[in-house]
């Protein structure tokens, strides 16, 4: 009985031990970007993107990077999601999935064409969700987000496309996508193909990130944190705010 | 699929002219009027312009990034501004590395990995004295940067475009 207790008390404090920054495979302690960024670290190796290629960093050595291969991807190239052995890149006219199954050979497997947008892309392997918005400078009018079947990464199904106001960074939280519009827009996308609003927060925000059950949402005039209910998610509450 | 690719590409190349600004308030193409302008630092003045400051107003918000109780939020080509979130309900705003042209980074066990212009930088994050340090630089990884409405600018070797500003 004693040692049941002690058994269960250790693997608590494991389970806690383990709750703070994500720690990969290797026991390196990593920090977490929103959908917006270019860099993705996995396994020892740094991925980024510019403005037309995917660039890989060994990190063997953690204080010296080496740059070990580029790839072209395309141009306009802006965003970088990382996911088990993929990597969802976003630009102006589509997703790329690469698979970096060999960590230092991106292996180009599927990509998505669109037109003139703006997109930054996650994905929980099975399902990604892409946000497009109009970029005055292009003149274009598309405000879109689709959701994707990527569970084949060379044969990407689109399940749904709608228009939303000016979608811009987004962020999954359990059944729920985060997408950062003319409000916080928050769909239940338990079905994927047809996400549902649930629940909104007033806040302006381009980008998110969300860990564990903190939300925190960067705008131009400030960044916000939130706590998110895991069972409820309308009873999520705001936490502080820095005004820029 | 590799020239449906190259098709889609060039197609979109041809779609994305209009959106260069050739200007129609110019009769010829060879001097479009340019809505930004390039800012340039010499790379010895380059490699030494990181610096630790104080506290001080965000210019323009970018991208966010979590480590521990640390946010670090991006001033574009400016630096980050870093806070310490230990309470959830009272951040508090601790430092600004300035460090210019960067707009994203990425921390793996207190290394930082910034794209400071054309240059990855590694430095180091002393979370108990909250002090940065240098540790390491990948020279001309990265393109030069593009102005804003995707125009790019010729510079002499050893020039790197840290920032556009509006003309």
């Amino acid at each position: 009985m004693k040692n049941n207790f002690l058994f269960l008390l250790v693997s608590v404090a494991f389970l806690l031990a383990c709750s703070a920054d994500s720690t990969s495979e290797k026991g390196n302690s990593d920090g977490t970007g929103g959908s917006l960024a270019i860099f993705a670290l996995k396994g020892n190796y740094l991925y980024t993107v510019d403005a037309t290629s995917l660039n890989v960093f060994s990190l063997i050595n953690q204080q010296q990077p080496v740059k070990v291969n580029e790839v072209q991807v395309g141009f306009a190239i802006e965003t970088l999601f990382s996911y088990g052995d993929n990597l969802y890149i976003g630009s102006r006219n589509g997703m790329f999935i690469y698979s970096i199954t060999n960590p230092e050979t991106p292996v180009l497997k599927s990509n998505v064409q669109h037109f003139t947008a703006c997109d930054p892309v996650v994905s929980d392997g099975s399902f990604s969700y892409v946000t497009l918005h109009s970029n005055t400078r292009c003149g274009n009018n598309t405000n879109v987000l689709e959701v994707y079947d990527t569970s084949n990464t060379s044969s990407p199904v689109l399940l749904h496309r709608r228009n939303l106001i000016a979608p811009k960074g987004l962020g999954l939280y359990n059944d729920y996508l985060l997408i950062c519009d003319d409000v916080i827009k928050i769909f239940d996308v338990s079905v994927p193909q047809n996400p549902i609003l649930v629940h909104s927060i007033n806040k302006q925000c381009f980008d998110v990130i969300i860990k564990n059950n903190d939300l925190f949402a960067i705008g131009s005039n400030g960044l916000y944190r939130y706590e998110l209910n895991p069972t409820d998610i309308t009873a999520s509450t705001f936490k502080s705010q820095v005004v820029f | 699929m590799r020239i449906v690719l190259k098709g889609v590409l060039l197609l979109s190349c041809l779609l994305f002219v209009n959106c260069f600004g050739f200007n129609s308030r110019t009769d010829d193409f060879s001097t479009p009027i340019r809505n930004y302008k390039p800012i340039i630092m010499n790379r010895t003045a380059f490699e030494n312009s990181i610096e630790t400051l104080p506290v001080q107003a965000v210019q323009k918000s970018g991208k966010i990034y979590i480590f521990d109780q640390f946010m670090f939020v991006n001033d574009v080509n400016l630096g980050f501004h870093v806070y310490d979130y230990s309470n959830p309900t009272s951040p508090i705003a601790i430092k600004f590395l300035k460090i210019p042209g960067a707009t994203d980074l990425a921390i793996r066990n207190s290394k930082l990995y910034i794209n400071q212009a054309v240059d990855l930088v590694t430095m180091y994050f002393d979370s108990q004295a909250l002090t940065f340090s240098v540790l390491y630089r990948n020279k001309d990884v990265f393109p030069q940067k593009n102005s804003p409405d995707g125009f790019q600018s010729y510079v002499e070797p050893n020039d790197i475009i840290i920032n556009w500003i509006p003309n």
